[in-house]
């Protein structure tokens, strides 16, 4: 189960190694995204395109704003 | 997809630019063109403001706990020294922020005669002024 993050609690995980990924298309992705954020957008997500995250890190996921 | 912990940052990517925070990318917004701006505290008396700012004295931001509340502009150098900023500011300044893209907003600014802009984040914290490339 996902559960919302608020910014003080998402510099709270990236500090502690959190997993950021984009789910906006790559257009979006490209114009600005968190540094270090993986691009996998919600479209195209599926086993494959998650595999090269670390299962055992915690992920942010992300879009515009509100999801 | 077997990931044990999951989470949704809220506020998304424009919570973050807004913010002023780094970012990647192509995009070429405010956060990356700002200079410091002259501020000053609101019970700070004018003749301490001229004093520190010295002769180039041009007006300045008045902040309270880091969040702008109004500006002295340059005709505040004529007041009583003793005056304080809040008695000799203006309230209600124009602000933009730090996730706009400074083609448009020097667009903006060149059409309204404008040549510094006040840059906040949603909360009001002041973060640096923005003047359009020449």
């Amino acid at each position: 189960m996902t559960r919302g993050v608020s910014f003080s609690q998402l510099r709270d995980l990236l500090r502690d190694g959190a997993q950021l990924v984009e789910v906006l298309p790559a257009e979006e992705y490209g114009w600005a995204h968190l540094p270090g954020a993986r691009n996998l957008p919600l479209k195209e997500l599926d086993d494959d395109a998650v595999s090269a995250l670390d299962r055992a890190r915690p992920v942010v996921v992300y879009c515009n704003d509100f999801l | 997809m077997g990931f044990p912990e999951v989470h949704d940052y809220e506020g998304g990517k424009s919570d973050w630019l807004s913010r002023g925070c780094a970012y990647e990318g192509t995009a070429d917004l405010v956060s990356r063109h700002l200079t410091d701006p002259v501020t000053c505290a609101l019970d700070e008396r004018l003749v301490d403001v001229r004093a520190r700012v010295g002769a180039a004295f041009d007006g300045c931001i008045v902040v309270d706990g880091g969040i702008a509340v109004g500006v002295l502009r340059a005709e505040a150098a004529d007041a009583d020294p003793g005056t304080t900023a809040l008695e000799a500011m203006t309230f209600g300044m124009s602000t933009v922020r730090p996730s706009e893209e400074i083609d448009e907003l020097a667009h903006r600014m060149r059409h309204a005669g404008a040549e510094r802009a006040i840059v906040t984040d949603a909360d009001g914290r002041l973060l640096g002024v923005f003047s359009p490339p020449d």
